[in-house]
């Protein structure tokens, strides 16, 4: 591990900055332009691990390690969100037969 | 501290409880009796502790054991009430408090985090069972919908504050929100633009917490859709957690910078209360007015946040526990007189001045409140927060007390509902029964509201 710090940090922090956020964009769209409700769960899960990359890649340059401790964190309250949301999905999918998010307009004002 | 630990055993038991025996006052009783034991722990740290703090990661200062104190009798007033909105769903009667009762200490961490890793563990705390309860009536397609949308808004939300909190640890090294605030003063205009991305992107996830627009259009559908019980939590226990850690944060950390994000927030707030306050004169459903009033709320409470290098924090206060018992009060009214979970429009409330003076009267104190009429306590709220406010932003203030004049007609209405709607010659009222429980909480939210306003530099005198 401590041969490969040199390596990683040899790469500028931009680009680990610049790949996350391209990733997390690739995350946000999925979520505001896929309908069908599993796909939706794997873009924010996609956002999350933009997250995970760009704390790793801090810590690294830092030196410091509460960034890779923040990392399990998120890991484990991923999931958590993911058990509790595809747990949801079940529930609609027995009421409705669908997993499509354009069926959900019974809400409306 | 120890109100944390008490609260979290105490929704163990709730689980243990809710599978051993089919009595629903046995869960009711310990729920209630864990709340009145944390809310005594409470006072007890206040007065004579010494605060808890853990290696900079949460620190229960007089700011965190008042934000708790508050969320705790507004949780109390709700357990209170929870016996007939259970009918229905008996199988898993413990669950809803033991999952009520999570969300509360993820609450606590929110009002105590000293490190923003604890932020976000908090956030996940308090809303991961609000997604679990927001679908609890499994079988009802409203409250399946209202759980996804809560889920994927609050995911997606989660997502922005974390990529924020990355920024922002990459620009200063640090979780600690202490370090973080003596960064920006010692590296000054060597900040890299990253880092106020982050902060923006960090306003971005709690802007989403707290429903304010354009960040909003989750909670009208989430609130109508949700058990009555759930959106009572939410609008009062929720948002109070989730302003309790907005202003401990940019309080804490970034009010030196509030150049660069004052702004923004500025603009959220104007467009948060003007848009709550006239989308909420076109509701005719009850808690989708509820829901909107609730943004409009969030729109006056992000002036807090504006003021908060003035240290505003008992002002917030205030404002929250005004505005979480006039809104349990009028939802114990509106639940008391709705025999289920489907939305009612505010013809519910029609002649109960005859049906129950009492409840009625209640209602209307409760209306006034979050009008912000004198004598309530909701003016009081309003008027040390506006008054805190109006040095900087005298605009923002203008705009708001013209949005608190637009809501007066909506919650008025609800008044005229109970009091002067036409009743045909000759009919008889029938009195409606109001159970026990509802009964208690209206009075406490009665004499909670009108109390507040004999002492209301009471509040604000404590030293948060």
């Amino acid at each position: 591990m401590n041969s490969a710090i040199p390596v990683l940090q040899a790469i500028p922090i931009d680009n680990y900055l610049w790949l996350s956020a391209i990733l997390f964009s690739i995350g946000v769209a999925g979520v505001l332009m896929r309908r069908n409700a599993i796909v939706l769960l794997m873009c924010i899960e996609l956002m999350l691990n933009a997250v995970n990359l760009l704390f790793t890649a801090f810590s690294t340059y830092l030196g410091d390690a509460s960034g890779q401790i923040m990392v399990f964190f998120i890991m484990v309250v991923a999931a958590a969100e993911a058990s509790v949301g595809l747990a949801i999905l079940v529930m609609i999918y027995r009421n409705h037969k669908t997993v499509d998010v354009s069926f959900l307009d019974k809400l409306r004002g | 501290m120890k109100a944390l630990l008490i609260i979290f055993v105490t929704g163990l038991l709730a689980l243990f409880f809710g599978l051993r025996t089919d009595k629903r006052w046995v869960v009711q009783a310990l729920t209630v009796a864990g709340l009145i034991a944390a809310l005594g722990a409470t006072y007890y740290d206040w007065a004579w502790g010494t605060p808890f703090e853990m290696a900079g990661m949460i620190h229960f200062d007089h700011y965190a054991l008042a934000f708790s104190g508050i969320s705790i009798c507004a949780t109390l007033l709700i357990a209170l009430m929870s016996d007939r909105s259970y009918q229905g769903s008996e199988e898993n009667y413990g669950d809803y408090f033991a999952l009520i009762l999570f969300s509360l200490c993820g609450a606590f961490c929110l009002f105590s985090f000293e490190s923003l890793i604890m932020m976000f563990l908090g956030i996940e705390i308090l809303s991961i069972p609000m997604y679990a309860l927001a679908g609890a009536q499994k079988d009802r397609l409203a409250s399946n919908e209202a759980a996804l949308k809560y889920f994927l808004m609050g995911a997606f939300a989660t997502g922005f504050l974390l990529f924020g909190i990355a920024l922002v640890y990459g620009a200063t090294a640090s979780f600690n929100i202490t370090e973080i605030s003596t960064a920006i003063q010692s590296k000054g205009a060597l900040m890299p633009a990253f880092f106020y991305v982050g902060v923006i992107l960090i306003l971005v996830g709690l802007s989403f917490k707290v429903g304010a627009v354009p960040f909003h259009y989750w909670s009208p559908d989430v609130y109508e859709g949700s058990p009555n019980l759930v959106t009572v939590f939410m609008s009062a226990v929720v948002k109070i957690a989730a302003f309790g850690a907005f202003f401990r944060l940019f309080a804490g950390s970034f009010s030196g910078i509030i150049g660069q994000w004052g702004p923004t927030l500025s603009v959220i707030a104007l467009l948060t209360m003007t848009l709550g306050n006239v989308t909420a004169v076109m509701q005719t459903n009850f808690k989708r007015l509820m829901a909107y009033s609730s943004i409009a709320h969030a729109g006056y409470l992000l002036l807090g946040i504006l003021s908060s290098e003035r240290g505003v924090g008992g002002v917030m206060l205030v404002y929250l526990l005004s505005y979480a018992v006039a809104t349990i009060s009028a939802f114990a009214v509106y639940m008391a007189l709705s025999k289920d979970n489907e939305g009612a429009g505010i013809q519910i409330f029609r002649v109960l001045s005859r049906r129950d003076g009492w409840s009625a009267a209640a209602m209307a104190v409760a209306m006034l409140s979050l009008a912000g009429i004198p004598p309530t306590a909701g003016f009081f709220g309003k008027y040390f927060l506006f008054a805190e406010a109006f040095p900087d932003y005298p605009l923002l203030v203008l705009a708001a007390v013209l949005n608190s004049a637009v809501s007066v007609y909506y919650y008025f209405r609800v008044i005229i509902e109970m009091y002067f709607a036409p009743v045909a010659e000759g009919t008889a009222v029938a009195k409606t029964d109001f159970g026990r429980n509802y009964r208690i909480v209206i009075i406490a939210g009665l004499i909670l509201l009108l109390g507040m306003s004999l002492a209301p530099g009471w509040l604000l005198g404590l030293p948060v």
